[in-house]
């Protein structure tokens, strides 16, 4: 009975326990038997402007042991040693470990090694699945596109200015686990999907970027320069169609173990950098003293050699002189001395009321980060030899991206237009969530000094190939530049080849500018450095656009008619394409890393010019 | 004759044998996880208990046919095993050493908790000596040896250190004495010694201190010493009036430390409820009853003093478990008899009950033991639990 009453004690504790404060334990205990497992969202795509996916993801896997369920360790290790890479010492001493309950192998193991690592059908081996970041073309407009880090935060480029937008709404699940927070199977309490990041679709065209790449990387060949960047822009929208900065690297394969040298190769040069743009900076002196009618298209200059202004003497890069010659000829000489007048004609204040309208010195608000605004010696200090100078490109520092826009203003009728990356955003399902239209940021010369200064450049173009047609049947337009290095405030035997070019010169839809930074091949000047390599990408263009030639500017007729039928590629192997197409006299540029053949343009039957770029895509 | 003695206590072996399957499926349920974590196999506990199981009914049948009268020739024998296991727990290689404590000898692949198998031994030897000498027990001089013994006893375990089955014996050596008709004023000689060393006990060992606040408040140190009754409240609050069912405890997702065996009662209150746990309180209260009606009809007061500290063990141990898991006493370990994973405790337990079936063969229509006697025994084992 008395013991039967000490029982009737603890049934009692069991109902204080277990009734009366048994909600508010359970309450207490929930917090430990779940886990909101965050559902990670998938991170948004970036596209070029026709869709083409530039950056996708993929899944990775995180391999780990569980030491305690492993059955034979020494077949666990093996398989995973010799699969993984790593050294068998290293992973028995974790599968042999039976402190931990679970000790991490290798993170982000590729989907075709879990694979083999499954088909063993080992115990104790457990895999967690990761998104990871996957570049389409690998080293393709790198320093536009940019990186994440191994979390999926936009580190670089435009995963980094549009990691808003790219990153999604994490969902989560509410998920019973143990004291580990390992998950219990098959008990998931509550399930919040996530919402997966916007898509960005760039002005990039991939097509172009391509043709760019190729055209950057034979430079790069060529002359070995310090670095080499290029943009194609549209002229009339403020669209970047392409941007190149070599050297560069394989997105899928950042070097990440020189962080400096990573650093350095992952600044994207046509917007954060600055150069002495030199004599590509004359056309928009031209554009300002024809505006403001100091100067007309039969004025007429003479050149010593030499211009002296407040007691210094500017010389021409000509030093015997240019003699008499009209404001064309000037150009199309590209006589400093012209442009030293043109600038003291304008003067100071109307100088540099126009590089205001042109954009130096300030910044776009451009969708990139780190934009640069250039170097403008302030107007209170600059003497009358500096705006001399100013107005052959020297003694100013702009972005290329400033000069290219720039020179767009001047040849797309006059307006200034905000250069940018990105298109639109739309989300997984396609929707448009915000469009990026051209926006015209103001008027910066007339329509006829427009007309005036395509004409101009396109005269400069005829001048540089003499009586053979730049691209046979093709109007383009140009200008080189080539300038000198300072170097702590002497001048050094380094030099900053570059050319802006315009296609087609009389209604230009492609403007490509490109700036090498000390070439060392021995040629310096822009007309060998950079010129013939504008000249790639516009032939690239031409072939892709399939643009009729004008058979009226050809002298050279040969060439230009379409004589090739294009022939069906598709199934073939790279080498026998390649081979078909050189009997036939045709280039070829290969997109994708496949070895077949599963797309051609221009489609099969298609009349084509001689040495016409064939794209195959794989 | 042998046909007789199990049929007239059908019930007893039907509630030890209930239990004991009970035991199975929860400890089954509550270790599965853990072990298929730990051993690779979820059956692993279960496989240990069954073994147990086995090893317990053959010690049960050659305890329930060996005449009980018997164990007061090899009632030194008996004892004298009791301590040597107990000493071979300091020997090494023999000795297993877990959390600091050396509880457990292993010989040729077999583990034993030796202060498991001194509990019983310390009961056969004093009821020996208490049957033959009871005249004597009203002396103060005559008490003494058991008192000794069992003093003795408890300070080897104590060494281990093992500190509820100390306690654990010192309420049996309680329950032994007062069966035996101790006077009030030997058991306050003894008395005042003992409850003025519990303080210098936990003194010296500061830790034991912590334990003891940790059970008074144990949100104060929830990843330390309040963590273990913590977690078992959790399962018991979780439990409710119903239960989760069977299978459905979330605290043997390694929140739980020792669940498949001291704490096993919480798992019951987790997944069966306060209806569960009650059911099986009252399992154990059916159980001494029938325990203590044996040692009341023994013929004689070998059998009676047996039976009753037979009756004590099973009783206090399944007292301090629950008290311990519910969070009315400081935590320590002490496993729940026939229910927890455990091979010694298990089989230990079963051979008792042969002993109990044993002594029940032979009982008396007239009972030797005093009803006046038994009383006061029910009272004095009250006391000391409290």
């Amino acid at each position: 009975m008395l013991i039967a009453f000490i029982f009737i004690l603890l049934i009692t504790r069991l109902v204080i326990v277990q009734l009366v404060q048994g909600i508010s334990l359970q309450a207490k205990a929930l917090d430990q038997w779940t886990r909101d497992l965050p559902i990670k969202a998938t991170r948004g795509l970036i596209c070029d402007t026709n869709g083409n996916v530039l950056a996708t993801n993929y899944s990775t896997y995180d391999v780990y042991v569980r030491a305690n369920q492993v059955t034979d360790a020494s077949a666990v290790s093996l398989t995973l040693s010799s699969i993984l890479g790593i050294d068998f010492e290293t992973v028995y001493k974790k599968v042999t470990d039976k402190s931990k309950s679970e000790s991490l192998i290798k993170m982000q193991v590729q989907p075709e090694l879990v694979e083999k690592i499954k088909e063993t059908n080992l115990a104790g081996i457990v895999m967690s699945e990761n998104s990871s970041r996957y570049y389409t073309y690998g080293d393709f407009a790198t320093q536009v596109i940019g990186f994440t880090t191994i979390d999926n935060i936009g580190q670089a480029g435009i995963e980094a200015y549009a990691n808003k937008y790219l990153t999604g709404v994490d969902g989560y699940a509410l998920q019973e686990s143990d004291v580990h927070g390992v998950q219990i199977d098959n008990t998931i309490q509550s399930y919040i999907p996530s919402i997966p990041g916007l898509n960005v679709n760039l002005t990039l065209d991939a097509n172009v970027q391509r043709f760019t790449e190729n055209a950057i990387n034979q430079l790069v060949q060529d002359h070995k320069p310090k670095t080499a960047t290029a943009i194609v822009m549209q002229p009339n929208t403020g669209e970047i169609l392409a941007m190149c900065t070599k050297p560069s690297y394989d997105l899928n394969n950042i070097p990440r173990d020189n962080v400096s040298l990573l650093m350095e190769m992952t600044k994207n040069l046509s917007v954060v950098d600055v150069y002495e743009p030199g004599s590509t900076f004359k056309v928009l002196t031209t554009a300002a003293a024809l505006e403001e009618k100091v100067t007309n298209v039969d004025d007429t200059f003479y050149d010593p050699g030499y211009r002296i202004i407040d007691g210094e003497k500017i010389k021409c890069w000509k030093l015997t002189g240019h003699g008499h010659q009209t404001l064309v000829e000037g150009l199309n000489n590209s006589c400093n001395s012209v442009f030293v007048d043109l600038a003291l004609r304008l003067g100071k204040d109307k100088m540099y009321e126009y590089f205001a309208k042109y954009g130096f010195g300030q910044i776009y608000d451009v969708d990139f980060l780190g934009e640069s605004a250039g170097i403008l010696m302030d107007i209170d200090t600059a003497k009358n030899c500096d705006v001399a100078r100013m107005g052959f490109g020297q003694a100013i520092a702009v972005t290329p991206l400033q000069q290219i826009n720039a020179i767009c203003s001047v040849v797309n009728g006059g307006n200034l237009m905000q250069p940018h990356f990105i298109k639109s955003i739309t989300d997984s399902n396609g929707n448009i969530v915000q469009q990026f239209s051209p926006q015209i940021l103001r008027r910066v010369v007339s329509e006829d000094t427009s007309a005036t200064i395509r004409s101009m450049m396109e005269s400069v173009i005829k001048q540089y190939t003499g009586i053979y047609s730049f691209i046979p049947g093709y109007r383009i337009g140009g200008k080189t530049g080539t300038s000198q290095k300072y170097e702590n405030g002497a001048i050094v035997q380094k030099f900053v080849s570059s050319f802006v070019g315009t296609y087609p010169a009389d209604n230009p839809e492609y403007v490509v500018l490109i700036v090498v930074d000390e070439p060392s091949s021995g040629n310096y000047y822009g007309s060998v450095v950079a010129t013939p390599y504008a000249k790639l990408i516009f032939q690239d263009i031409i072939s892709y656009e399939q643009d009729e030639p004008n058979e009226n500017l050809s002298s050279d007729l040969i060439l230009v008619k379409p004589t090739i039928k294009m022939p069906n590629l598709f199934g073939m192997s790279i080498t026998d394409a390649f081979s078909l197409l050189a009997s036939l006299d045709l280039q070829f540029q290969v997109m994708g890393e496949g070895d077949f053949v599963i797309g051609q343009t221009p489609a099969e039957g298609t009349m084509v010019y001689k040495r016409a770029m064939i794209i195959l895509s794989t | 004759m042998s046909k007789n003695r199990y049929i007239k206590n059908i019930g007893l072996l039907l509630l030890v044998g209930g239990l004991i399957a009970f035991g199975i499926v929860m400890i089954y349920s509550a270790s599965c996880y853990s072990a298929d974590i730990n051993y690779g196999d979820s059956f692993y506990f279960v496989k240990k208990q069954i073994f147990g199981v086995v090893l317990g009914i053959v010690l049960f049948i050659f305890t329930s046919l060996f005449d009980y009268h018997k164990y007061n020739k090899f009632r030194w024998w008996i004892l004298g095993l009791a301590i040597v296991l107990l000493v071979l727990v300091f020997v090494p290689h023999l000795g297993v050493e877990t959390n600091g404590a050396k509880r457990w000898i292993t010989i040729g692949g077999f583990s034993l908790q030796s202060s498991e198998v001194a509990k019983f031994a310390y009961v056969i030897w004093a009821s020996c000596y208490m049957a033959k000498n009871y005249e004597k027990m009203k002396t103060f001089m005559g008490m003494l040896p058991v008192v000794c013994v069992g003093g003795g006893i408890c300070l080897l375990v104590l060494l281990e250190p093992n500190l509820s089955v100390t306690l654990c014996i010192g309420c049996v050596m309680l329950c032994m004495l007062i069966a035996g008709g101790i006077r009030w004023r030997d058991f306050a000689k003894l008395a005042i010694p003992a409850i003025l060393l519990v303080p210098i006990l936990i003194i010296m060992e500061p830790y034991r201190l912590q334990r003891l606040m940790a059970f008074i408040d144990p949100w104060a140190s929830p990843q330390d010493e309040g963590f273990q009754l913590i977690q078992s409240l959790y399962g018991l609050g979780a439990g409710g009036m119903f239960g989760l069912g069977l299978g459905n405890s979330r605290q043997k997702y390694l929140f739980l430390p020792f669940i498949e065996s001291d704490f096993i009662f919480s798992v019951i209150g987790e997944e069966l409820g306060f209806v569960g746990a009650s059911l099986v309180l009252i399992a154990y209260v059916v159980l001494v009853v029938l325990g203590i009606r044996i040692a009341m009809k023994a013929k004689d007061r070998l059998g009676s003093y047996m039976a009753y500290g037979i009756v004590g063990v099973l009783a206090i141990q399944t007292l301090i478990n629950v008290a311990v898991v519910t969070g009315s006493i400081p935590p320590t370990g002490i496993p729940l008899p026939f229910i927890s994973a455990g091979g010694t405790s298990l089989s230990v337990f079963m051979a008792a009950i042969g002993i109990l079936v044993n002594i029940s063969k032979c009982e008396e229509k007239t009972s030797v033991a005093k009803n006046e006697k038994s009383n006061i025994f029910h009272k004095k084992l009250k006391f000391s639990i409290k």
